[in-house]
């Protein structure tokens, strides 16, 4: 890597900056934002930047609200490895590295690897396929930290951990953490491993952050994941949040909890918990023993599209649908677009919920995995849907991973039963014609009125 | 059990600091060495650089640790000396590979407190502020780091013991006339 002494130059000042910060973040963020402008960091931020700038000046706001409680909710050290890693190194550092590579490659290039350090979970839910996986397959740390090793070569430095349960496997998790003080980790996790020793282990790294599994309150999430199992997750909130961890939740919205999920009651009790942000996923009928009922119906994506959207502005929680966002990146980040995902077995696969794949990491470097057929047909497919409110290959637009899968040659990387991507893309065609029509509606009436039949001449 | 398995991987470290410099030893035979995995390397240290601070820190409490059955400074100053003497390869190896800044400032925390201890009973009597205290402390303590170094550049040898000495009794000699400028309470 060519030493750049316009980077280094920055990379001081930021940090000075951050230090300026932390004296008086009240008085002094919107002097921050006028350098960052200044520093020009991430060409092309510039409209984004008027509007936070916008926002940050307004104690009324949520955002505002957000940002302040990120200095009276969160451990100093904690807050500035998120501020080092992720606005220093994984933007200012990542981002004109993965550009170099993308250019001189001709693929994506992520900005964040999901990766599976087990398939083993000490719980066994109802419809989850991380327990059809069975409890043998682990990613060992020395593979972790190799594909650690080649993503930052290639400017990643956000690495996410999903399962099975990452945390069966803590001490290598903490390892890998502190090994690698430049990353940010975080965890999916359904949060009962977290403990006080534990979190004192995150006070010690500083740069992990769970999400943590909550569906619903007591009941739905009990019935679902075993009696018990709520109390100890508000348990293991109730430690990160007395000792200043950031941490998230992670839901699942399915045709059956879709109402609570998305109600001003949850959102508030989030908040309450002490989460900093939401990450918000449909249920999605992958694998052969999957329930196509649960998926959402048109309506209740709709709502879900509506509630987030009604609750940004004045909840202070970042919150994120990985389904119905696409307008804010362009559609499906998969594929080594902005992510991508290797499970504990080592397959190199585009998504998370897409279990395809042509290479092996054990066999393979992560540059070539990022070549390989399958990254190569999202690469050149990408985006899959001019309307991004229909971002996904799979749920949205079955025929172009049938198509995809095809094309690449991709084989089933299922661990129990392979599944033919025909029979997969089946399941999703009935929902994404139906959303296709309520979708294209929301979006003429967002964005563009000349694409939409309905004519009400808005 | 962390703690021993530290204690273990500093072991090793030093094993292997008395046959080549730090920057040539790799976390993958220091782990080898001392029989535990890469994974128990990370989990406590980030580097063999934090590995080395730990253990030089964890020496360095030892020995302040039996700073009770000290009767003065000069004799906590010895105990410091004698480690590093008993050490001296790889205090050598140390010195050559990190470089003067490292051993200095790891010095510097640890003699600091000695000799603002030993003004503290010298200067009880006297009215002083923090500033002026600090100011000579760090003189003094300057003054011992870099007789250290002359040392170290010299390789340790025997015999500086001596001019060691007479520097120690010239701080304590001065010490009447560096404080004669302070009245009493």
């Amino acid at each position: 890597m060519a030493f750049d002494l316009g980077l280094s130059v920055k990379k001081v000042a930021l940090n000075q900056a951050f230090k300026y910060l932390e004296k008086d973040p009240e008085k002094n963020i919107p002097k921050m934002l006028e350098l960052v402008e200044k520093l020009d960091i991430g060409k092309g931020v510039g409209p984004q930047l008027q509007h936070i700038k916008k926002l940050l000046s307004d104690p009324e706001n949520a955002w505002y609200k957000y940002v302040m409680s990120l200095w009276t909710d969160l451990d100093a050290g904690v807050r500035k490895a998120l501020f080092e890693n992720f606005v220093v190194n994984a933007n200012m550092i990542g981002n004109p590295r993965r550009k170099e590579f993308r250019e001189k490659y001709q693929c994506n290039i992520p900005w964040a690897i999901l990766m599976d350090p087990t398939s083993a979970c000490n719980l066994h839910c109802t419809g989850c396929w991380a327990a059809e996986y069975g409890n043998k397959l682990n990613l060992s740390f020395d593979d972790l930290d190799s594909i650690i090793e080649q993503g930052k070569e290639l400017g990643v430095f956000f690495y996410i951990f999903s399962g099975g349960e990452p945390l069966v496997r803590k001490n290598d998790v903490i390892a890998l953490c502190n090994k690698h003080p430049d990353c940010q980790f975080l965890s999916f996790t359904n949060g009962t491993l977290i403990d006080e020793a534990f979190a004192d282990e995150m006070l010690r790294v500083k740069n992990f952050v769970p999400a943590i599994s909550v569906e619903g309150f007591e009941e739905a999430t009990d019935s679902r994941r075993g009696a018990g199992t709520f109390q100890r997750v508000m348990n293991a909130m109730k430690i990160l949040k007395e000792k200043k961890l950031a941490f998230g939740v992670s839901c699942c919205y399915t045709s059956a909890n879709v109402d609570v999920i998305g109600s001003e009651e949850y959102f508030d009790k989030m908040i309450e918990w002490g989460a900093k942000f939401c990450w918000l996923f449909t249920y999605m009928p992958v694998g052969k023993d999957a329930v196509p009922e649960l998926m959402v119906s048109p309506e209740q994506r709709k709502f879900m599209y509506e509630q987030v959207r009604k609750f940004r502005p004045v909840k202070p929680l970042f919150v994120m649908d990985f389904w119905n966002d696409g307008e804010y990146v362009e559609g499906c980040i998969a594929g080594g677009r902005r992510y991508l995902h290797i499970n504990a077995n080592g397959d190199v696969e585009p998504c998370a919920f897409i279990h395809y794949a042509n290479v092996n990491i054990h066999d393979c470097t992560l540059i070539e995995a990022l070549q390989s057929p399958l990254f190569k047909a999202y690469h050149d497919g990408q985006p899959w849907n001019q309307n991004h409110l229909r971002p996904c290959p799979l749920l949205d637009n079955p025929d172009c991973l049938i198509h995809a899968v095809e094309v690449s040659g991709a084989h089933s990387t299922d661990m129990q039963a392979p599944e033919d991507i025909h029979d997969l893309g089946e399941k999703c065609r009935k929902a994404s014609e139906a959303w296709g029509k309520t979708a294209d509606e929301i979006w003429a009436c967002t964005h563009d009125c000349s694409t939409c039949g309905a004519g009400c001449a808005k | 059990m962390a703690h021993s398995t530290k204690g273990l991987m500093a072991e090793s470290l030093k094993k292997l600091l008395n046959t080549k410099p730090l920057d040539k030893i790799t976390v993958k035979e220091l782990v080898e060495d001392c029989g535990v995995n890469r994974q128990t390397f990370y989990y406590n240290f980030r580097d063999i650089y934090d590995l080395l601070e730990w253990a030089f820190e964890e020496d360095a409490r030892r020995i302040l640790e039996e700073q009770k059955d000290y009767k003065n400074w000069q004799e906590i100053f010895w105990a410091a000396f004698h480690y590093l003497l008993d050490n001296k390869t790889l205090v050598l190896n140390t010195f050559n590979s990190v470089g003067r800044s490292y051993l200095e400032n790891r010095l510097k925390t640890r003699l600091t407190p000695v000799v603002r201890n030993m003004l503290e009973q010298r200067a009880g009597h006297l009215v002083m502020s923090e500033l002026d205290k600090d100011f000579i402390v760090h003189m003094y303590t300057v003054g011992l780091i870099s007789v250290m170094f002359d040392w170290f550049a010299n390789n340790m040898r025997d015999g500086d013991q001596e001019q060691m000495q007479m520097f120690l009794d010239k701080i304590d000699q001065s010490i009447e006339s560096t404080l004669s400028g302070f009245t009493a309470k």
